[in-house]
């Protein structure tokens, strides 16, 4: 079973971005970047991602949580599972997140081993959906 | 019948001897003044009057009165009674008099004319009523009256008072102010209704307990409860009030305090949330440093890879170590609010000249640096050095390599003291409008790409020093075009130097840039010994393994087991931490290795966390050779080893 599962990844810290794209590199990954949430919009409406991986305290008015808004509004984007990174571990932006439908919610810092997994398991339930609709 | 024989063998008192009785008997004073045609006379006084006033009759009698004025003479009630005296009407009248033995007495004079037949004016008779004790009484009343509203009208807590029959009696200013109602709405209510009057102004989201129901558990009980009730206002504006519900002294009236805590709650609010951003901000390079040491660890990369993520790793660490001191910068500096600045008069010059040679130092880049001119300041120089490189620094990063950084320097006279300004001027990237306005907000950055390294609490820092030192920073900036940021600090005058502070300026700091250490290459026989005395494992592996294959090192895990094994080893340079536990700290060990004659050729490099200003100058004063702030590049550690072991060559 191989999936090319489309992933993006949204951080304005490029150290960052490139850790969690050198994590998750298999080969078989096809791993976009953008350093702001107006960049992963228009990223996310040119290939729809299956996977973004979201730093949730983006700056600017058009933030992360307007980002993740907007994408799950978006019936293009139904599939997609959005897993959020964040500075912050409270309670108020946990149940902001939930609201809008994220997947997984990791607090900075985060083990790499533990990033592959969750992708892993994301991809495995993908790829189940995949396989019942076809 | 004997008593009416006997009582008809006594003589019956004539009327006048009855009133002469009476008269000596009063209380009063009474004194009898003959009015001639020039001149007033006293003719009798009583023995009340000698009491009251202390003069014997001798003294007074045959004078004009007027004796118990004493010179007192400016008083209203005195002109008075002149008036009632050259007119012949009687009067009542209050005097400051005087005693004998000088002390002042209230005097409530009742003066009235007596006439012959002829209707002639003959005497006057004064009747003294010594009222002073009355009138210390009330004006003791009228000052606690006035200083009891002095108190609550000044007071900055809001008072509101019931009398016995339960209905708001007073309220002071501050309770107006506070809760933006005038006293004719809220004059005569009982509890309920002023409760209902005051919800208007509270936050309907936040309600509170109402004072009616607390008036009655304190009526009910009888005890103090010492219990606040928090009071969330929306008009006349946003506050948080603290309130307390007392009986007063004799059980019947009832106070309610109100205690504003709006800026308290605000600041506390501020400090969390600067902690929550401080946290977050030190999140994002930590997980780089740990994500990428677990790749290193669980992947296999090239030699080429392997080096690049090493250098990701040493950039973030350096990030979160700077951080982590313009963190504790920020906050020693606000919580000393300046207290503990070094200030001195000095030459701005100096300071200026050493932060263009840091940053020359640092990346290479130079500065058009100011013109030479003589200009005093009263500053921390230490501070300012830190204030100006930050600029500097800002200023170099958000531009491009070859762009110009200019210093000038600006004056203002329009203001006392006489202001001069620095200026550093960039044509970077410069700022909008609406990033100018958060400059200075902790942790904001002008650039959110990451690109530009740095913590975003530069400025706020500058920012602080500046106002600290009575100065202030200005900016102006043009997006795409550059900012100028100008420091401005009070000139000083001349005559303010202390010498000795204009000598310890000019020493020159030593420096210790790693390139030294390639330029210089150590040859020698036998082995070089060094002892490393440290607490930290880690901190001695990480300098053994800097110092290479070049030396003999050898180890020690406290002051005592140190200084043992220096004895026995005579190494040839120690690098000894300050803080350490045990018997014997690393001045300590610094002291004991001086004052060994068999350790005389033994160099010491200390090490200390950093902020120990103290221990730097304890360090330095008992001979230490260098001295090394932790964090540190071991590199510039091996670099400052060799140094020292080359002077001393």
């Amino acid at each position: 079973m191989t999936t090319n599962s489309k992933i993006l990844i949204v951080d304005d810290d490029r150290d960052l971005r490139n850790l969690v794209r050198l994590s998750l590199e298999n080969g078989r990954r096809v791993i976009r970047e953008a350093s702001t949430a107006l960049d992963g919009l228009r990223c996310a409406n040119e290939v729809p991602p299956d996977i973004l991986l979201l730093d949730i305290g983006l700056p600017g008015q058009f933030n992360g949580f307007s980002l993740c808004e907007s994408l799950c509004k978006d019936p293009r984007h139904h599939a997609l599972r959005v897993v959020v990174i964040s500075g912050h571990g409270e309670a108020e932006d946990l149940e902001q997140a939930k609201r809008l439908g994220v997947v997984a919610y990791i607090v900075k810092p985060f083990s790499q081993t533990r990033l592959v997994t969750l992708i892993d398991q994301l991809e495995n339930q993908i790829h189940e959906m995949v396989t019942i609709v076809s | 019948m004997l008593n009416h024989v006997g009582s008809k063998a006594q003589r019956h008192p004539s009327m006048s001897e009855v009133m002469e009785r009476a008269i000596m008997a009063s209380t009063n004073g009474i004194m009898i003044v003959e009015a001639g045609s020039q001149i007033l006379t006293t003719v009798f006084v009583n023995p009340a009057f000698e009491t009251i006033t202390g003069f014997s009759s001798d003294e007074i009698l045959g004078l004009p009165p007027g004796r118990l004025h004493q010179g007192d003479s400016d008083q209203v009630a005195l002109d008075e009674l002149r008036s009632a005296i050259s007119t012949h009407r009687p009067t009542k009248v209050v005097l400051r008099n005087y005693r004998k033995d000088g002390t002042l007495f209230w005097n409530e004079l009742t003066t009235s004319p007596v006439h012959d037949e002829a209707g002639r004016l003959t005497h006057f008779v004064g009747i003294l009523n010594d009222i002073s004790d009355r009138v210390r009484a009330e004006s003791e009343r009228n000052t606690w009256a006035a200083r009891l509203d002095a108190l609550t009208s000044m007071s900055a807590e809001g008072l509101v008072t019931f009398d016995e029959s339960g209905l708001l009696s007073y309220v002071n200013d501050a309770f107006l102010r506070l809760s933006g109602l005038t006293p004719g709405k809220v004059e005569g209510l009982d509890a309920v209704a002023f409760d209902r009057l005051f919800a208007r102004q509270c936050d309907p989201q936040r309600p509170c307990r109402g004072a009616a129901e607390e008036i009655a558990e304190l009526m009910e009980s009888g005890h103090i409860i010492d219990r606040e009730v928090e009071v969330h206002l929306l008009a006349p504006r946003k506050r948080v009030l603290l309130r307390l519900a007392r009986m007063g002294r004799h059980g019947t009236s009832l106070l309610l305090y109100f205690r504003d805590v709006t800026k308290a709650r605000e600041l506390d609010e501020i400090k969390s949330e600067f902690l929550a951003t401080a946290a977050h901000e030190l999140r994002t390079p930590i997980t780089s440093i740990l994500g990428y040491t677990e790749l290193l660890l669980v992947r296999d990369f090239d030699a080429g890879q392997r080096r690049e993520l090493h250098e990701i790793i040493l950039r973030q660490a350096q990030r979160v170590t700077g951080m982590l001191n313009e963190l504790l910068d920020l906050a020693r500096i606000e919580a000393r609010r300046g207290k503990d600045f070094n200030r001195a008069v000095q030459e701005l010059r100096p300071i200026v000249d050493g932060v263009v040679n840091a940053i020359a130092e640092a990346t290479g880049r130079t500065v058009n640096a100011m013109p030479d001119e003589s200009l005093l300041v009263e500053v921390d120089g230490e501070k300012m050095h830190q204030a100006l490189l930050n600029v500097l620094s800002n200023a170099l990063k958000f531009s491009p390599p070859a762009a110009p950084v200019t210093i000038s320097i600006r004056h203002r006279s329009d203001c006392a003291p006489a202001m001069i300004g620095v200026t550093i001027e960039d044509r970077g990237i410069g700022m909008r409008e609406e990033q100018l306005a958060r400059l200075g907000e902790r942790f904001f950055r002008a650039d959110a790409s990451g690109k530009v390294p740095g913590t975003g609490l530069g400025i706020s820092l500058t920012k602080e020093i500046a106002d600290l030192h009575g100065g202030t920073l200005e900016v102006t900036s043009e997006f795409g075009k550059g900012s100028c940021f100008t420091l401005w600090l009070p000139r000083a005058r001349p005559d303010r130097i202390d010498p000795r502070v204009a000598a310890l300026v000019s020493e020159d700091e030593p420096s210790l840039s790693p390139d030294s250490a390639s330029t210089f290459e150590l040859e020698s026989r036998i082995m070089t010994k060094i002892l490393l005395v440290d607490d930290h494992p880690d901190i001695r592996r990480l300098i053994r393994v800097a110092l290479g294959k070049s030396f003999e090192v050898a180890e020690a895990e406290d002051g005592v087991s140190g200084l043992e094994t220096a004895r026995r080893i005579k190494p040839d340079l120690v690098v000894l931490d300050v803080m350490m536990p045990g018997e014997l700290n690393g001045l300590e060990v610094l002291a004991a290795i001086k004052s060994d004659p068999t350790l005389k050729h033994t160099r010491v490099i200390m090490v200390t966390a950093r902020g120990q200003a103290r221990d730097y100058e304890d360090g330095m004063q008992r001979g230490a050779d260098a001295y090394f702030i932790k964090p540190f590049s071991p590199l510039q550690l091996v670099a400052a080893i060799k140094e020292t072991l080359g002077n001393s060559a």
